[in-house]
């Protein structure tokens, strides 16, 4: 049976009493580009979240690289290789590109991703690495995220809606970086309300709905039809 | 029939991001209207420039067929038109029964004495009766959903407007809540329904809009809707390409 980087089985998700994962699932083998699709409220942000331990979960298992994780802090995840780019990116207001780029390599892990490496990706944010992060565009804002993930140089990186609010040319431009970063074998999660975007760049994709896995495949596997059923649920 | 609420070219634009495009829109009296798109498709801003929390660029608004577009939020809501949030926004440090007199009171202009005896009845409708003396900031976010609501409902709307409050819910609460506002419309209250859950909107609406871009996409018989190219390209992305 291949190595599988991450796996949950039966991954449960509360914030209060309130339930949003009901016993996921989930696989991802290393180097695989896997895209969890629904609607808003599927429970695709949580699962994100419930990873890097920054929300309340219960499950049988949650392992990272053939480790137990369940239960970790968040700081310990990323120190394992776990990297996450939150929706609505979340830059540090108050530092400039490159101090919130460096913030991310706090926790010392030892990998191709540097200052220069990122540059090399981002051109556009060596011009601009003593501005605020803020005082950025949408879609450099977007980079300054990917890149401060990238700098704690992880095995598995999770990116959350990252052509949210974006125009459709700055959406090409960091897909098209994104494939050069998970040729560089990073493994990468990918949650995109986006199908046709994330159809296109996944090796495989879950759809979510209502806190449960209800499809699972490769692209190429499912139809059009069976993904709007999904999707809906009507 | 003539309209309960209509918009007229509505336009709203934030920097770059257009989030309202000349969008006109109508509900008839007594209707249940269900509107879906996309995250970031317009549909709260619509909520919001309809309620006045934001001021339109372009366009006007009708409610009953008199025009409301300079009125102020809280005029509208003396006037009739009442709102859930989708991150609930209770008054934390009140009780849950305050909340509703606050509501009341604000919108009926009514001493609290005429309308306390009808909130109690919408905190028994609304499951929130045994919690009407807990103080709303304690409240679980299921029970804070269900606050929404009631709190929308005290203010006895005409035009009532639900941002996603089924998200989250059990099967069974979601039956409850179907059920919950089929009563309501009932009641001759016009309803416009925002809501990812498709098949708890659905069960109750008569028509349904899609929006994205700020723009009206398709508008009509629910399941035709649904099923409908213009629904699957905006959400799949067109046929023949990667998906």
């Amino acid at each position: 049976m291949p190595f599988k980087l991450l796996e949950t089985r039966g991954l449960m998700a509360f914030y209060g009493d309130f339930q949003a994962l009901f016993g996921i699932d989930f696989q991802i083998e290393p180097g695989e580009t896997i895209a969890v699709i629904g609607s808003n409220g599927a429970g695709k942000s949580t699962f994100l979240k419930s990873l890097v331990g920054l929300v309340r979960t219960k499950a049988e298992t949650v392992s990272f690289d053939g480790q137990a994780i369940w239960g970790k802090p968040a700081y310990r995840i990323i120190a394992q290789g776990m990297s996450l780019v939150p929706e609505g990116r979340r830059l540090f207001p108050s530092l400039t590109v490159e101090e919130n780029l460096s913030i991310g390599a706090y926790s010392r892990r030892k990998g191709p991703w540097n200052l220069d490496a990122v540059y090399t990706v981002f051109p556009v944010l060596k011009e601009k690495r003593i501005l605020p992060g803020t005082a950025l565009s949408g879609g450099q804002q977007q980079m300054v995220a990917l890149g401060r993930a990238l700098m704690a140089n992880p095995k598995l990186l999770l990116c959350d809606e990252i052509s949210l609010g974006l125009a459709p040319i700055v959406i090409r431009e960091i897909y098209e970086q994104l494939e050069r970063i998970t040729a560089n074998e990073t493994t990468v999660i990918l949650v995109e309300q986006d199908v046709k975007q994330a159809m296109a760049v996944a090796d495989r994709v879950y759809c979510f709905r209502e806190g449960r896995v209800v499809l699972e495949g490769r692209p190429s596997d499912l139809g059009r039809e069976q993904i709007t059923k999904a999707y809906f649920g009507v | 029939m003539s309209a309960i609420l209509q918009l007229q070219g509505v336009s709203k634009r934030y920097g770059a991001v257009v989030a309202s495009d000349n969008l006109s829109l109508h509900l008839n009296p007594e209707e249940a209207l269900g509107v879906i798109g996309p995250n970031g498709s317009g549909k709260t801003t619509m909520f919001n420039i309809i309620t006045g929390i934001t001021v339109a660029d372009r366009g006007q608004i009708f409610l009953a067929g008199t025009e409301i577009t300079r009125l102020r939020a809280f005029e509208r809501c003396r006037r009739g038109i009442a709102r859930s949030f989708q991150i609930p926004h209770p008054f934390g440090g009140m009780s849950v029964l305050e909340n509703l007199l606050v509501s009341a009171v604000f919108a009926q202009g009514e001493s609290e004495k005429k309308v306390s005896h009808r909130c109690l009845e919408i905190l028994e409708e609304t499951g929130l009766l045994e919690k009407a003396n807990v103080r709303a900031g304690s409240l679980t976010l299921l029970d804070r959903k269900r606050l929404e609501l009631a709190r929308a409902l005290a203010a006895n709307p005409k035009v009532l407007l639900l941002d996603e409050i089924a998200g989250g819910l059990t099967e069974q609460e979601c039956r409850l809540l179907v059920e919950e506002i089929t009563r309501i419309r009932s009641r001759g209250v016009s309803i416009i329904w925002i809501e990812h859950v498709v098949h708890a909107l659905l069960a109750v609406v008569d028509r349904l809009v899609v929006i994205n871009f700020g723009k009206k996409i398709d508008d009509g018989e629910p399941r035709t809707v649904m099923g409908s190219q213009a629904v699957k390209n905006i959400y799949m992305g067109p046929e023949g390409d990667a998906v």
